[in-house]
């Protein structure tokens, strides 16, 4: 059926009905576009997770059902929550939890295959998913893997390292292919590490190159740290899938916490490049531009959450823009040709900054990092984001974000002149949770959906339909007009939305997936 | 049924203190997932490493084992990670400490087992879930000043009395608890006092209790009888729900730090 609708739309759409098609305030993507499947982490390359499908609408939202669930039963350490986001390749849909991936018919839920990696150690905190390329299926191990599977049969091809499991990095990050490279994102912050992100050969599993987080010695950049022993060891890692533009040939990625966590006394300076926005050439794995929305993290905040492409226009002009809903409390939006800033303002409650600097960046307030006797800071390390999928509407021209407003007090717990490791933490909470709707042209909050109280966080999906698909802070999958924010569908699932809800096009049927802990849950028309 | 704390021996009363500060300080205690192996650590072996440390290791490599200018940092050293992490006990730092550049160190199995546990002490100390998580330093505010946010800005006074049910609190609480206490009352497994939760139905009957489960769609509350009523949350219901903290929620926009240390000190004098 895939390829009768593409001939379908190749008879009746000719080149200037295309065009007419882009009028809209934000156009289509120059990166690959979604169209009926979910082949990579954010559906496409633009960590957008809009679909075009709309089947499922406004309208038909009513008839939506249960067609099958799948329960995973096999675990590593604990790890049995699926907080992967499923692809859909050729009616199979492909996920992962930590050590184990699985195959499952998309249309009905039956197990195909899977794999079992036999774990050597890490940490089995999530796996956010595989990358297909052909007939191979890739994910990453906790103790440090990148493993290649046949898409077919489910045996392993073959595995290479990607980090030492004994300086406390371990695998979680669903890999994307761009070109021929299988990029690779490395995790870990309880040591102080320095992050980095790989290349590896699709064929043979072979390093193309390796980039660390942190400037080569004599680069301006080196400046932000003290010394070359703070910057060799000021983590920065690389935990949630990039998106890319074919395009300009760039690869976005946000980067992790400098390290030690909490005390950044003994690392004064901006630390760059953790908590940054970096553009990297993915043939060569050199930096053409970075963005920092966090400088001198001592909240462990990251700026990791996925840099969404726009294609839209500000001030009167079309232009190749990167939003991004930070952990800190943040919205911005960068030109991602460049990387220069357009808009710094807060979405969410916060309290800890003293202004922009010249770059747009936040100036943290040091009254506000963890003191000896307590600090009150919003957001708290949870964050105002977090790892979870955000989503653009090209038809709405809202970006779409879980958002927390809370409060908690920052700790030092060491105040030894040479912290390492964490050396403090927050404790406490009060928190409000909201999914929100900002104009990505200003920042502004378009719309506000405040949970009945607060709680688990999920990822989000919209598509054509005008639809927002969800989960709630307790265990429903919400289905919300995103234009209005008004609730219009849900269904109430065994656990909360652990992941970023998919949706995929088979035999003219749409479906919509989710995961909820040990389970995926599929929903079509009736 | 509410279990009545002045019923319990003083050895359940101890336990409920102990369980209440450990819920308060559970996420920095124990970490939801963490690395495995974990690496456990010996606290004999592990005190004998460091007197084996201190007498014959400190002296280059710091007491803290985070390096000198004379020496690198042994908890960053790649040698000694692997050594944590695969559990060996010295077996492979043995060969550096006895032929390494500057070393000459003929340590026994047990000295380097020591040696080793001592080490992967100091690791697991640094990490996440392994430092200890009491704040110290805590009663470093004015206490008089703290009286007076208490009795003005804060307005503490208009629900709290010092001689009424806050008499004693400062011995009641470690400081740690005390500021979160009154930081975050709605925080926790020990929280007193509930949401409440009022549902009006059409037929103007009204159903109150205290809020177990709220969502978009639903709401179950607890009466005072002890049973559980739930309800869709349809367009003719009206739902309205209390929070009995819900002023100390509102002071988290106005305290300054300054506040919340003077407030802590003046309350732990509440002896």
């Amino acid at each position: 059926m895939r390829l009768l609708t593409a001939s379908f739309l190749v008879l009746v759409l000719s080149p200037a009905a295309i065009l007419s098609q882009s009028t809209d305030t934000t156009t289509q993507s120059n990166a690959a576009k979604l169209t009926d499947n979910w082949a990579t982490y954010n559906g496409d390359y633009s960590g957008r997770r809009y679909s075009p499908m709309t089947k499922i609408n406004t309208t038909t939202i009513k008839q939506l059902s249960l067609a099958w669930t799948f329960r995973i039963e096999t675990t590593t350490a604990g790890g049995k929550r699926i907080s992967a986001t499923p692809l859909e390749v050729n009616g199979v849909l492909y996920f992962t939890v930590p050590s184990h991936v699985w195959a499952v018919d998309a249309r009905n839920g039956h197990k195909i295959w899977q794999f079992d990696w036999e774990s050597k150690g890490g940490e089995s905190i999530g796996n956010r998913g595989a990358a297909v390329l052909g007939n191979t299926v890739y994910f990453e191990t906790e103790d440090c893997n990148l493993v290649a599977i046949d898409l077919h049969t489910g045996k392993e091809k073959w595995h290479v390292p990607i980090g030492n499991p004994d300086q406390f990095y371990f695998g979680s990050v669903a890999p994307v292919i761009v070109k021929n490279h299988v990029m690779v994102g490395v995790s870990g912050d309880d040591f102080d590490i320095p992050g980095y992100i790989e290349a590896h050969d699709p064929e043979t599993g072979a390093l193309q190159w390796r980039w660390y987080t942190h400037p080569n010695l004599g680069d301006p950049e080196a400046k932000t740290w003290p010394n070359e022993e703070a910057m060799l060891h000021g983590g920065g890692m690389t935990w949630v899938p990039g998106t890319y533009d074919p395009e300009l040939n760039l690869y976005y990625f946000g980067t992790g916490n400098a390290q030690p966590v909490i005390n950044g006394a003994a690392r004064p300076g901006a630390n760059l490049y953790t908590s940054t926005i970096c553009a990297l050439n993915p043939d060569t794995g050199k930096l053409v531009w970075y963005f920092q929305p966090n400088p001198h993290d001592s909240h462990d905040w990251d700026a990791v959450q996925t840099p969404v492409l726009i294609d839209g226009v500000i001030g009167g002009q079309r232009r190749k823009l990167l939003a991004q809903a930070s952990r800190n409390g943040w919205f911005f939006l960068v030109d991602r040709t460049n990387g220069k800033n357009l808009i710094s303002t807060p979405f969410a409650k916060q309290n800890w900054t003293l202004g922009l600097d010249a770059k747009g960046s936040p100036i943290p307030n040091p009254a506000k990092m963890a003191q000896v006797n307590g600090a009150l800071v919003s957001p708290n390390q949870a964050g105002a984001a977090n790892w979870y999928p955000p989503s653009f509407s090209p038809a709405t021209g809202l970006f779409y974000v879980p958002s927390y407003d809370a409060f908690s007090v920052y700790y030092i717990y060491d105040n030894n002149k040479k912290p390492e490791g964490w050396a403090g933490n927050d404790r406490g909470g009060w928190s409000r949770a909201s999914l929100r709707a900002i104009d990505y042209k200003t920042g502004k909050v378009r719309w506000n959906h405040e949970w009945p109280n607060p709680g688990g966080r999920s990822g989000i999906l919209t598509t054509a339909g005008n639809l927002l698909f969800t989960g709630d802070t307790t265990t429903n999958l919400v289905a919300f007009n995103a234009t209005t924010g008004t609730i219009l569908w849900h269904a109430g699932l065994g656990n909360i939305v652990s992941n970023g809800p998919i949706t995929y096009e088979l035999d003219d049927i749409q479906y919509v997936v989710a995961a909820a802990g040990d389970t995926l849950y599929a929903f079509v028309l009736r | 049924m509410a279990i009545k704390v002045m019923e319990l021996s003083p050895l359940k009363k101890l336990f409920l203190k102990f369980a209440y500060t450990l819920f308060l300080l559970g996420p920095a205690i124990v970490p939801l997932q963490a690395q495995f192996p974990r690496s456990s650590v010996d606290p004999a072996s592990s005190d004998s490493g460091s007197k084996i440390y201190a007498s014959r290791c400190a002296r280059c490599h710091g007491d803290d084992a985070r390096g000198t200018m004379s020496a690198p940092d042994l908890l960053r050293s790649v040698a000694v990670l692997h050594d944590r992490r695969q559990m060996l006990y010295g077996k492979e730092l043995g060969p550096l400490l006895s032929n390494g550049p500057n070393h000459s160190f003929k340590f026994n199995e047990k000295e380097l087992r020591d040696l080793s546990q001592f080490l992967t002490a100091s690791i697991n100390g640094i990490l996440r879930s392994g430092y200890n998580a009491q704040p110290t330093n805590l009663l470093s505010g004015d206490a008089k000043a703290g009286e007076a946010y208490f009795n003005g800005a804060g307005g503490c006074n208009k629900c709290h009395s010092t001689m009424g049910d806050l008499a004693g609190v400062g011995k009641k609480y470690t400081p740690a608890a005390l500021q979160q206490k009154f930081l975050f009352p709605g925080y926790g497994l020990f929280v007193r006092r509930k949401v409440q939760v009022t549902v009006l139905l059409p037929s103007a009957t009204k159903y109150t209790g205290d809020l177990v489960q709220i969502d978009d769609f639903t709401v179950t509350l607890r009466e005072k009888t002890g049973e559980n009523r739930s309800f869709n949350r349809t367009a003719k219901i009206k739902v309205t729900t209390e929070d009995p903290f819900a002023a100390h929620g509102d002071l988290l926009n106005h305290y300054t730090d300054t506040d919340i240390h003077n407030l802590t000190t003046y309350l732990a004098t509440l002896q």
